[in-house]
């Protein structure tokens, strides 16, 4: 499974967690909104995963 | 055909625990997370838990002293977030 | 797609218009709902212009704008004040959600 997190802040431990978790199975691509701005890539990237959580 | 949403409440609970609620109304399937914290006592969050309960929502928390809600740890919790058509942190 | 927002709060207006434009350019419909902190936006005149361009539609919780004291009486009707229902319908609809 494709997983995206978007994030807007410094992830928290409870991030940390989840994400260590789904790395195990799953694909996981993060993009901090912080520091990119290509809004095209960000899109794609929405539409290509399974599932997004932003944070 | 319904959804199925995770919320997951942080740390503005009032506004969280009132949006989980309302994202009943189109009849989707709405599981509540309560993360890190326990929930504040205030009249709105109570009304709010109470209502979930009624409408036989699952509320879960992974912050232990949460009584009356289901404890996961925050790994099972991020195993349950892979069921969901969306995800929101709030 | 159909892609909707939850604006949450006014901290991210350059990511909701560049995030929006993004999706409409790729043929993808955006939905955004405003609530809480969110509706502050509703002040700023290019969080409102979205609401021109063509497969927007664009709601928001007149609670929580109430609540705020956020001035919208110069918010044109085609975003519709309304309440969580809205949010509840924009969940409903979306085929993903992000959360700014």
């Amino acid at each position: 499974m494709k997983i995206l997190y978007i994030l807007k802040q410094d992830p928290d431990e409870t991030l940390n967690k989840i994400m260590e978790e789904h790395k195990k199975s799953n694909e996981i691509t993060v993009v901090d909104l912080r520091e990119n701005k290509n809004y095209d890539h960000i899109v794609d990237l929405i539409t290509s995963s399974d599932k997004v959580i932003p944070w | 055909m319904a959804k199925k949403i995770g919320v997951l409440v942080r740390d503005r609970q009032g506004e969280a625990l009132r949006m989980a609620v309302g994202e009943t109304l189109m009849d989707d399937i709405i599981d509540v997370y309560v993360l890190d914290r326990k929930v504040e006592e205030t009249e709105d969050n109570t009304l709010n838990i109470e209502t979930m309960k009624d409408m036989e929502m699952k509320v879960y928390t992974n912050y232990k002293e949460n009584e009356g809600l289901e404890y996961l740890s925050t790994e099972e919790i991020a195993l349950k977030l892979l069921e969901y058509d969306h995800i929101l942190p709030y | 797609m159909k892609l909707g927002i939850l604006v949450n709060t006014d901290k991210h207006l350059e990511e909701v218009t560049g995030l929006t434009k993004a999706a409409l350019s790729k043929g993808h419909e955006v939905m955004l709902f405003a609530m809480d902190d969110g509706t502050r936006l509703l002040e700023k005149p290019s969080y409102i212009d979205l609401h021109n361009l063509q497969g927007v539609t664009m709601s928001f919780c007149d609670h929580s704008a109430k609540g705020l004291g956020v001035k919208t009486e110069g918010v044109p009707e085609e975003i519709v004040c309304g309440s969580q229902y809205n949010n509840a319908g924009m969940s409903h609809d979306a085929d993903k959600m992000i959360i700014l």
